[in-house]
């Protein structure tokens, strides 16, 4: 006879295996699914650099305690265990496609002069941290099974039936799909169709040593027009926690196939303006990442699955929002299983929570700054990067990033508007048109 | 017929929720498609920032 589990968690992200560990932890019988046999490897871009920690972000507060090795989340009052290496960072820097004109986020001298206390953000490993919370999970009692392709989910009249490609099967009362950006339990179940698709980007990245950066403490972007077809592309570049003088280097942009993003990143370190900082480099490991943008699951619920973390939110809900799904999820079914409600009623604290805490974020704000991208032309960003030539001050908040920005712009529109009035009229296209047709280029 | 260069791949998994028809998964780390249920649809060399599906010739 097939086992029958309390719940199914898929996707062995950060979400998914604290989903796995908390419930385990509750007493309830839980299988976590994943795709890949080795977990913890993480063959994707992004996801992978830093934990925001110098503001609230999705109502939490999240920090590293470098003491006791622990990720606090003191708002939701948990802590998970993290005992991999970590590198703090300062500052923000964002330059014009010139390599010259430069928007500074954070005062990078002074916050390194204060040492920990003036950090932005560490960045950790995700590996190690991934490795640690299985680990957790397993101690737990949590059933871990690697290399399965989940492609649905059915409900007959007592239970969930989860498929894989394989012809595996795993019956359960609750799933909690923790499957990712690009959600493929979101899809079958429908709960895509009531979101708005902006359109697919592509990054790849690179670990790369032998740099030579200024300010190197930094998380670094910049965005330059690629050749043939004057697409604009944006590069970064971010500490990575493990190996000495070692960073991670990234190119991204529309999932366009006239792009060649290995080729245009060696275009970018032979010939730009920012090649001086390439000139011993070396690059390693590569990874890469294709991501939706869509609107978020303003309600993540389907007959007794919750879809948690990306996979309801395409913006990437980074380390903390990730994590705090995962709990937050596996403690409301804990309590719905006990409260004898197996259905939406028994879970409805999640969904209450998921609104307060994520969708009180201005997704549409932050897709806006994208847009910008697309509507400035090279000049327009030099033009707009020197005229704000005090440091903003210091976030790694996306969403209070694109806030503080605003502000900033707002502030100088006399001088644009005498000086430059037609970039005027492109921040108020940014501001008013729809985001569909902004970001157009990426449908 | 669509392939997957797998020394090209970085097994990032992006295809694999693209693909309309789910015919990609993920066996043993390495990315493989299901030539039983690929349409040949080409979403999948389309997004790949890597380029590695393409198209074999037969």
């Amino acid at each position: 006879m097939t086992k029958f589990y309390d719940l199914i968690v898929v996707g062995a992200g950060p979400a998914g295996i604290m989903a796995a560990k908390v419930a385990a932890q509750n007493g309830l019988s839980v299988v976590l699914l994943e795709r890949k046999k080795n977990i913890p490897a993480i063959g994707r871009s992004c996801a992978t650099m830093f934990a925001i920690e110098d503001d609230y972000l999705f109502g939490e507060r999240m920090f590293f305690n470098d003491k006791q090795k622990r990720l606090v989340f003191p708002v939701n009052g948990f802590s998970v265990s993290y005992d991999g290496p970590h590198k703090n960072f300062y500052g923000q820097m964002l330059y014009a496609p010139d390599g010259k004109a430069c928007l500074k986020i954070g005062d990078y001298e002074e916050n390194l002069r204060k040492g920990d206390s003036g950090r932005l953000s560490v960045v950790y490993d995700k590996e190690t941290l991934l490795r640690g919370m299985l680990r957790e999970a397993e101690e737990m009692g949590a059933k871990i099974i690697p290399g399965m392709n989940v492609n649905g989910v059915t409900r007959s009249e007592k239970s969930l039936t989860v498929t894989t490609m394989t012809d595996n099967t795993f019956e359960g009362t609750f799933v909690i799909a923790a499957d990712g950006l690009n959600s493929r339990i979101a899809d079958v179940l429908g709960l895509n169709k009531k979101r708005i698709f902006y359109g697919t980007v592509t990054t790849i990245s690179y670990e790369v040593t032998g740099v030579s950066l200024p300010a190197p403490y930094t998380y670094k972007m910049t965005n330059i027009f690629e050749e043939k077809h004057g697409i604009p592309l944006t590069y970064g570049i971010v500490p990575k926690a493990t190996g000495d003088e070692t960073f991670w280097f990234f190119a991204g942009g529309p999932a366009d196939e006239r792009i060649d993003y290995e080729e245009e990143i060696h275009r970018f370190m032979k010939s730009s303006p920012f090649s001086s900082w390439f000139e011993k480099a070396q690059l390693r490991e590569r990874k890469s990442a294709i991501l939706n943008f869509w609107s978020p699951i303003e309600d993540p619920y389907c007959d007794n699955v919750l879809v948690v973390g990306d996979a309801a939110w395409s913006i990437e809900a980074e380390i903390t929002g990730s994590i705090m799904c995962g709990w937050k999820a596996a403690n409301t079914v804990t309590l719905a299983l006990r409260d004898n409600r197996p259905n939406r009623e028994g879970v409805q604290t999640y969904l209450t929570w998921w609104k307060d805490s994520f969708l009180q974020y201005d997704y549409k704000g932050y897709l806006r700054s994208l847009a910008m991208l697309y509507v400035l032309n090279a000049e327009d960003v030099r033009y707009v990067y020197s005229l704000l030539d005090k440091p903003l001050s210091c976030t790694l908040n996306p969403h209070k990033l694109e806030e503080l920005m605003n502000a900033a712009i707002l502030e100088r529109l006399p001088v644009i508007q005498t000086e430059r009035p037609e970039i005027l009229e492109k921040f108020q296209k940014i501001a008013t048109e729809p985001l569909e047709d902004l970001l157009k280029v990426l449908q | 017929m669509v392939k997957i260069d797998s020394n090209k791949c970085t097994g990032c998994g992006g295809c694999i929720d693209l693909c309309p028809v789910i015919a990609i998964s993920m066996i043993n780390d390495v990315l493989t498609i299901n030539d039983d249920l690929c349409t040949g649809c080409s979403i999948c060399i389309k997004v790949c920032p890597m380029s590695a599906p393409y198209e074999e010739k037969e």
